[in-house]
């Protein structure tokens, strides 16, 4: 763990001038440990007298060892502060290249984690735990060695039992930490167990199933508390195997001392002085297990930094230079391109279609079929597993990051605005805009309601997240920026959440009205959108599996159709008690009867439409 | 400097001394003060908080030179312009504060420190009311308390009088508050007499009265039950004495005052009213109390164990001693080295065994902890069980039941060795040697003061600390979530974030830079080689001036270089236990959650159609706040009502009573005449089903998941019911069919689950049905699916619904028109959209939006 702290450390100079500053400041601690032989044995010697001139050499070097360990401080905190000042940018700088997908939620709050502490955990870490530890691991071994030319068999005895002692150290919080991890396990599978039964308590209750009498939960629990007593298995050794090894060293090489006396080899003092020296010796291992919790403390901020720092980044393709834009290509096209999040489940399985510059393209399809991840992957949020999306003739990858997004306006479905006011909120779409240019564009998008409505008007602060504003609103203000942006290719999905107010509608035939210049790819649910759109891809099981007008699709009498005379009917639909059971299952057999129909025509369309004859025909419908 | 030794104290731990001038004085009664001051110095950036108190050095009248001190509260601190006020109760005869404050002039200076002073910190839990006590000489203090508290909160003022013009004393408004002059008699328990004996549950007390005063008050709260965390008493003056206020009695007593009505209370024998009453804030205390007795014993346990572990120095010195007396003798070396190990054997085995019991206890209190929150849960009311909640669950079962788990397992133990280990040894080595076993204790003293001059010169720091904390930690989460935007804008926030991290690694650099060397030296002051060092030197020179034999310096040697680190080793200890200490009260607050309550009388409902009937119902979440008041509502058997109205209105609330989530303020809901509330709570889950927007599935198979509420159902019938909700062809998709575990192995898309849900519904078969028509629903795509399961749903069940989009209604039977809690308008559809009046403007408001989706 330290030789990983050391690798984060970017002065390497600092690092080696801190390193040997250790190296001394341990030789001197166990040189003034050493220097007690001679000056006890003269104490014992019944002369006291005569040790004053080694209690001076003490002092002299117990002294050099606050200076060397004043100077190893600051070297510490010379290297503590420059990862205080800079670790927290790099993780930012990496975090802006990794693949949004690697973000799993564990991740994601391991990086907040590490972005929050690491830099004052790392740096206190150098100052204060790392100087420490190092120091108690060399200062045995450099007192086994002193130990050497005094009583060979001593220091021989010293040394082997470093690595014992480590050895001991390392097994007992091995185990100690093996037991917390598997309570934590346990604990987690109890605990989302007892989750669910609050979340499920109107349907328990209902059961009479709600208490913890054999009950899922009641399992859960007795397994919990199984394993909490199999962790006597770890805790045991964890708890009692330091301490014995240590007495067990302070034992076996005060009765090495005693031998050697009794071979006549030392004098009395002699042994009596060896014996204090061996208990300095075995000291610094008392420290290391102190600082062991903090220690792990130290590991899990440096494996949350490293984590982040490791991650993936999305780099330019291998070989490929940024490169150019063609003049006259499609804003946009697809190639054949494949995504899974996973390895092994593909989320778009080789999709291809083109967008004509200035037109609106509108993705349809039932939900999981991959629509968001396909707005995603033309921002490069994603790497591509296979083919190419081309954005203005040039792939992606070859693109300028910084470039690429520069020409993409994005209204994501989960609209994330950030606690600040609602007009710097939008002002993020283009920092440098005017007054005016913020205002029309929030007129555009519907927020003048909203204004007026908020409690200070512009100047309102959103809340975390937005909390302050409904979805809809939320949304809004998302386009309002993407508006103010003015970027040539739109990408929107729209809110589900919004779907039934007015106004949503007026706002995206706002944004469809801001120049036919725009380039539009639009993931729709709303019927209206789906009807401007020159251009609609119905996408299921990460395929194209019909596209064409809403003229044509409808003509096609296929998947589109089916799914577009169902959301007709959900829009009229009444709720009526009198409803005939059997009124239930018609829709679904009808959509059954047409997707049937519709499944080789769909392909056709599809396959043409994406210059693809070979794509295979897609399992649309089951039985 | 004459500030005598506590002033000396207080600098040498770095206590910083603000100089105030007087910039003016206002008399608000003949006998009370407020002098208004300039204090340049004394903000610093932080927050003053409520009822803070700074020391005044008072000039003494008579010994020029001389100052006491005396603690006054803020009064009104105004950080913006550096003024600050402090009232003085002028009386006589006056201590030096008061002489001073008498003979005050605009101009005058006068200095403070602030240090080691406490004030008001509301408590956590909020309590149910607060208990204010004091007289004049309180009020700045309880002006600021009052000034503070939330307007909800009941607030009972006592105040002891001494002059007929303390009434005029201004005192902060409370809309709750209820304020007792009492005139004081000289008899100390007048107050504590007036405190009513009632049940003062989950109160909190602020006890600032004379010292005599304010004993006999929290006396007469301990007798009322009021637990000791719970009353924050500090006697402001003493009766009698000259430091600050002096008060002879008969200049102050009123003589008119009756004797009878005070008794002859006196705080040793204060009534023990029966300690009735339940505090919340001893919640964790009550969850921890069965084990306390065990965790002492182990305590005990450990100490011993401790004391072992200290056993192969105490041999060493032991074989030290005799090889220095005796010589070496290899019988002499062997019997000890007999002994050692056989001391060690014994440490081993006694520290196993404890390890074992405590896992074993721990393994048994941590079931009984999960196992009484699952019986809580059940008979919560379903009104609690929000996100919020869910998160409070999580909390009391993962992370706090991991604090109480690290508790017994090790926290205790740790703790105990940790001070029992440098202690013993403290305490043999004064047995040795008083005198070296003194010098050692230098060291400490060093670290003491140094780390407190410390503490004291970085205390606006500390401030600032926390608040770049909380603004990283707050832009660091909306950093990472917003990563897609971020990167979409890449400007704005994004970079304000870099801003805010390079300004917060300059703030903490600026600070702790300079500091860097004062705490290596803090350090190094501790170290072993330090201690080493120091008793060598010091050894030496008491053997050479003979107060020590050679042989005394052995036990120092060997045990007193590294004692002085593991006590403030001991410190950090404290820390996990009081973690685990907060953590037992965050659970135990869960289970002092109030209950659904079970009737002692189950009613039954009677078979045949289900009527409800809402009887004059009214609803309030908090007193002061109706929600629903007035309801009068019948629902026919086999009718659907649909509940409309604007949001806000308490539509879903009206529907959550008839399912019990909360219970009615006043009125009844009955089922067929029944009372829901005498019905016991799986007989009304049975007959009262509800579909919600809010979807929970549980980790097990479809099968299960449809079957929650009728386990016993076979395969056939979760699969007609499955059928019935649209889901059947869904379920046939996934990997395993009805037996995929959801979450595992399938999962399922929200219209999908909610069809689930519908499944769930029509399997246990309720005869009446509450349902939320769900506007949002969770993917448009299998919105149809969703409304075609509903359709099916009600058929034939008395239906309460609740409408969001009143298209979908049109064909109840009847229309409920809600609007600020009230029922508004009744009658169908036709009735109501032919008629002027709330539906008909929500009928065409809705419309033309309705026809454009």
């Amino acid at each position: 763990m330290i030789p990983q702290a050391l690798r984060l450390v970017a002065d390497r100079r600092a690092l080696a001038r801190y390193l040997a500053l250790l190296l001394l400041a341990s030789a001197l601690r166990a040189g003034a440990v050493l220097s007690l032989v001679p000056l006890l044995a003269a104490v014992f010697s019944g002369t006291a007298g005569t040790a004053w001139p080694w209690a001076g050499a003490l002092a002299v070097l117990v002294a050099a060892g606050w200076l060397a360990d004043y100077a190893v401080a600051g070297a510490g905190f010379t290297i503590g502060f420059e990862l205080l000042t800079t670790i927290e940018t790099r993780i930012v700088d990496r975090l802006q290249r990794i693949p949004l997908g690697w973000l799993t939620p564990e991740r994601r709050a391991e990086a907040q984690r590490a972005l929050t502490s690491s830099g004052r955990e790392l740096c206190q870490g150098f100052a204060w735990l790392v100087s420490p530890a190092a120091n108690a691991l060399t200062t045995p071994a450099f007192i086994g060695l002193g130990l050497l030319p005094i009583a060979w068999p001593l220091g021989l005895a010293a040394l082997a039992a470093v690595p014992l002692l480590l050895g001991a150290l390392w097994g007992s919080s091995r185990c100690l930490r093996a037991a917390d991890d598997s309570y934590a396990a346990a604990s987690r599978e109890a605990g989302q167990r007892i989750i669910e039964l609050a979340q499920a308590q109107p349907a328990l209750r209902a059961a009479g199933r709600a208490g913890a009498d054999g009950t899922a939960v009641g399992a859960a629990l007795d397994r919990q508390r199984r394993a909490v007593l199999r962790l006597i298995g770890f805790g045991l050794p964890g708890q009692v195997l330091f301490g014995l090894a240590t007495q067990a060293a302070l034992l076996g090489l005060a009765a090495t001392a005693v031998v050697l006396g009794l071979r006549g080899e030392l004098s009395v003092p002699e042994i009596v002085a060896l014996l204090i020296v061996v208990v300095r010796f075995v000291e610094p291992f008392t420290t290391l297990a102190e600082l062991a919790p903090a220690l792990q403390n130290l590991r899990g901020t440096l494996s949350r930094v490293l984590t982040t720092l490791n991650a993936p980044a999305l780099d330019a393709l291998p070989g490929e230079a940024v490169g150019e834009t063609v003049g006259g290509a499609a804003a946009l096209e697809f190639r054949d391109v494949r995504f899974g999040y996973e390895p092994g489940r593909e989320v778009l399985a080789g999709v291809s279609f083109t967008v004509p510059r200035g037109s609106t393209t509108a993705v349809v399809g039932p939900s999981g079929s991959g629509k968001s991840t396909l707005l995603a992957l033309i921002g490069r949020f994603h790497e591509v597993g296979g083919g190419a999306i081309l954005v203005d003739g040039l792939d992606v990858r070859a693109h300028d990051p910084a470039a690429l997004l520069g020409r993409l306006g994005i209204v994501f479905q989960d609209v994330y605005l950030f606690d600040a006011t609602l007009e710097e909120n939008i002002r993020l779409g283009n920092p440098e805009a005017t007054d005016e240019e913020v205002r029309a564009a929030a007129t555009a998008a519907q927020l003048d309601e909203v204004v007026r409505r908020l409690p200070d008007g512009w100047s309102t602060r959103v809340g975390e997240r937005g909390a302050a504003l409904s979805g809809g609103e939320r949304q809004r203000v998302s386009i309002a920026r993407a508006l103010l942006k003015r970027a040539p290719i739109l990408l929107l999905d729209e809110a589900t959440a919004a779907l039934d107010t007015g106004n949503e509608q007026a706002v995206v035939s706002a944004l469809e009205a801001t120049g036919r210049e725009r380039t539009t790819v639009i993931v729709a649910h709303r019927l209206s959108s789906i009807a401007r759109a020159d251009q609609i891809l119905f996408l299921e099981h990460g395929r194209v599996v019909e596209a064409g007008s809403l003229a044509e699709l409808l003509a096609l009498n296929g998947r589109f159709a089916a799914y577009w005379h169902q959301r007709e009917a959900a829009a009229g639909w009444q709720l009526n008690r009198t409803t005939p059971a059997t009124d239930a299952d018609a829709p679904t057999n009808a959509t059954a009867d047409t997707t049937a129909d519709a499944t080789t025509a769909a392909t056709a369309t599809a396959a043409a439409t994406a210059g693809d004859p070979a794509a295979p025909s897609p399992a649309v419908h089951l039985p | 400097m004459a500030r005598g030794y506590a002033g000396a104290m207080m600098k040498t731990f770095g206590a910083r001394e603000h100089t105030l001038t007087v910039a003016s004085i206002d008399d608000l009664t003949p006998h009370y003060r407020r002098l208004t001051f300039d204090a340049p110095t004394l903000f610093d950036g932080q927050p003053i908080p409520p009822a803070a108190w700074v020391r005044l050095w008072a000039p003494d009248p008579v010994r020029p030179g001389r100052e006491h001190q005396r603690g006054y509260t803020l009064v009104d601190p105004d950080p913006e312009n550096g003024r600050v006020c402090l009232d003085f109760v002028l009386h006589e005869p006056a201590g030096p504060a008061c002489v001073w404050a008498a003979n005050v002039r605009v101009g005058d200076t006068v200095q403070i420190t602030r240090w080691a002073s406490g004030h008001f910190e509301a408590p956590s839990p909020e309590p149910a009311g607060y208990l204010l006590v004091g007289d004049a000489a309180a009020l700045p203090g309880i002006n600021a308390i009052l000034a503070s508290l939330p307007a909800g909160v009941p607030v009972e003022v006592l105040l002891e009088q001494y002059h007929a013009d303390d009434l005029d004393i201004p005192l902060v408004s409370h809309p709750r508050r209820t304020v007792t002059w009492l005139p004081a008699t000289g008899d100390p328990g007048v107050v504590a007499a007036a405190v009513a004996e009632r049940d003062w549950s989950d109160w909190y007390a602020w006890v600032t009265c004379e010292s005599g005063v304010t004993k006999a008050v929290q006396a007469r709260l301990k007798g009322l039950g009021f637990p000791k965390s719970e009353i924050k008493g500090r006697a402001y003056w003493i009766k009698g004495k000259a430091m600050g206020a002096t008060r002879s009695p008969d200049s102050d007593a009123p003589a008119e005052t009756t004797p009878t009505s005070t008794s002859t209370t006196t705080p040793a024998e204060a009534p023990a009213v029966a300690g009735g009453g339940r505090w919340r804030s001893q919640a964790g205390a009550r969850l921890l109390a069965p084990l306390k007795t065990k965790l002492l014993l182990a305590g005990a346990f450990q100490a011993i164990v401790t004391l072992l572990h200290l056993a192969p120095y105490l041999v060493l010195a032991e074989l030290c001693h005799r090889l220095l007396r005796d010589g070496l003798t290899a019988e002499g070396a062997t019997g000890l080295g007999i002994l050692a190990l056989s001391l060690m054997a014994a440490g081993t085995v006694l520290s196993g065994v404890l390890v074992v019991a405590m896992h074993v206890l721990d393994a048994r209190f941590g079931h009984h902890v999960r196992t009484t929150v699952v019986r809580k849960l059940a008979r919560l009311p379903l009104g609690w069980f929000t996100d919020r909640t869910s998160g409070r669950i999580k909390q009391a079962v993962q992370d706090d039941a991991a604090s109480v788990h690290y508790l017994v397992t090790h926290a205790v133990l740790d703790l105990v060795g940790a001070l029992v280990a440098p202690l013993a040894v403290l305490v043999y080595l004064f047995s040795v040697s008083g005198w070296l076993a003194t010098i050692l204790l230098l060291p400490l003293a060093v670290f003491g003061i140094l780390s407190a001059r410390m503490v004291a010169s970085s205390t606006s720091e500390l401030a600032q600390f926390t608040v770049w904390e909380g603004r990283a930690g707050s832009e660091a989460v909306a950093y990472v979530d917003a990563l897609a935007v971020v990167r979409a804008y890449d400007a704005g926030p994004a970079g304000g974030f870099r801003a805010t991290l390079d300004e917060r690694a300059r703030f903490l650099e600026r600070w702790q830079r300079p500091l860097s060397g004062r705490k290596t030296l803090v350090d190094l002051v501790t170290r072993p080689l330090t201690y080493l060092l120091l008793i060598i030197v010091a050894g030496l020179a008491l053997i050479s001036g003979g107060l020590l034999d050679a042989a005394g310096l052995l036990p120092f040697l060997l045990l007193g270089v590294t004692f002085g680190g593991q006590l403030l080793a001991a410190a950090y200890g404290m820390g996990s236990v009081r973690e685990a200490t907060t953590a037992a009260q965050r659970i135990g607050l869960l289970l002092d959650e109030p209950e659904l309550t079970e009737p002692d009388q189950p009613a039954t409902v009677r078979a045949g159609g289900h009527t409800v009937r809402f009887e004059g119902v009214s609803f309030a979440y908090t007193q002061d706040h109706p929600v629903l008041s007035g309801i009068d509502l019948e629902l026919a058997p086999g009718t659907m009502t649909a509940l409309v109205g604007p949001s806000g209105a308490g539509k879903s609330t009206l529907a959550a009573l008839l399912a019990r989530f909360h219970d009615v303020s006043t009125g009844r809901i009955t089922v067929n005449g029944a009372d829901i509330r005498d019905l016991p709570l799986a007989e009304l889950y049975r007959t009262v089903g509800f579909v919600f927007q809010d979807v929970a599935l549980i980790r097990a198979s479809v099968h299960d998941n449809i079957a929650l509420a009728r386990p016993e159902a076979t395969r056939e019938e979760v699969e007609r019911a499955a059928r019935a909700a649209n889901l059947h062809e869904r379920v046939l998709r996934l990997p395993h069919g009805y037996d995929t575990v959801l979450g595992d192995e399938g999962r399922l898309s929200g219209g999908e689950a909610q069809r689930l849900t519908i499944a769930r519904a029509l399997l246990a078969d309720p005869p009446v049905l509450v349902l939320d028509e769900a506007t949002a629903f969770a993917d448009p795509e299998s919105e149809h699916h969703v409304q075609q399961a509903l359709s099916t749903l009600v058929a034939g069940r008395t239906v309460l619904v609740i409408a969001h989009r009143l298209h979908t209604i049109t064909g109840a039977d009847a229309v409920v028109v809600l609007d600020g809690g009230r029922i508004v308008q009744r009658g169908t559809h036709a009735e109501l959209v032919s008629a002027p009046g709330l539906y008909r403007e929500l009928w065409h408001a809705s419309t033309p939006l309705e026809t454009l989706a």
